[in-house]
């Protein structure tokens, strides 16, 4: 049984390491050239390999997710141990939501950028000819849908970390119940203080 | 309809992480308002996709308070603030 928690401990805190480097890696670039010497022709290919990539990145955090599923799951089945364990694995957890809470916000603001470059390339295209306007339009739309579903994957994991984190910490269950909602204030309140 | 909610030691951990008295304010309203009525639009009450039994109610643009359910619709536990929320649809607009 000791051998069991300890091989279940090793690939939860392996699990996490992967995901780490996961989280680690930049969100695909739609800046990547791709020179056909038309320049809609340009844009819906790099559109195409960054939703690609996206898609990738998507497929790799879902099966991440899940592999620290199942293994957190396992350690919890063969009981955590020693406080030791817990600790170590609430330290990785907690550096990897760490890591989250800067990887997202990077994300939401490329997404940002985003938007406004391809707005401006589209009115100046606008002006010239509305076809390429048009055709560009469609483009930036799929790519902002692509990455809007990076950003809202991401979220989903950081919640599910989240969680897990609080179905392992000891502190996170327990405590006075309130069911008059101005004694829970009070008492949030006296507690911040 | 109210529920009784529990704060977690945890909980009052990333209130106080937060180091921001206003959105930390902001917090305590919502888990009050979320007490008082669980069903309230601006709480956006949730469940968490990717972890079944835990739940969720924003905070603001950015923040959510995580749950989790002791008794379904009449028991939480809140176990942490979460500072991401996903893309909603009128961020482009």
């Amino acid at each position: 049984m000791a051998v069991n928690k300890a091989i279940f401990t090793a690939m939860a805190l392996a699990a996490i390491q992967k995901f780490e480097e996961d989280v680690a890696t930049p969100a695909p670039s739609l800046r990547s050239p791709g020179k056909t010497g038309n320049f809609v022709d340009d844009f819906t290919k790099r559109v195409s390999a960054f939703e690609d990539g996206i898609r990738g990145r998507v497929a790799t955090s879902i099966g991440n997710r899940l592999a620290l599923d199942s293994s957190l799951r396992a350690c919890i089945e063969a009981g955590l141990g020693t406080s030791e364990v817990t600790s170590d694995i609430l330290n990785d957890l907690d550096r990897l939501i760490l890591k989250m809470d800067g990887t997202i916000p990077a994300t939401k603001k490329m997404l940002e950028d985003m938007t406004r470059e391809a707005d401006q390339s589209i009115a100046n295209a606008a002006r010239l000819n509305p076809s390429v306007a048009r055709a560009l339009r469609k483009n930036q739309r799929r790519a902002i849908k692509a990455l809007t579903g990076f950003i809202d994957c991401s979220v989903d994991t950081y919640n599910f970390l989240l969680a897990w984190r609080a179905e392992i910490d000891p502190e996170a269950r327990g405590g006075p119940s309130f069911s008059d909602p101005a004694e829970l204030e009070k008492y949030l309140r006296e507690h911040l203080e | 309809m109210s529920v009784s909610v529990t704060p977690t030691k945890a909980f009052i951990k990333y209130l106080k992480r937060l180091g921001n008295q206003k959105k930390a304010d902001a917090a305590i309203k919502r888990l009050r308002l979320f007490a008082e009525n669980p069903g309230a639009r601006e709480l956006n009450f949730e469940s968490v996709k990717t972890k079944r039994g835990y739940f969720s109610i924003r905070v603001d643009y950015h923040s959510r308070i995580l749950l989790r359910e002791i008794e379904a619709g009449k028991s939480y536990e809140a176990v942490a603030v979460g500072n991401h929320d996903v893309v909603y649809d009128n961020y482009f607009r």
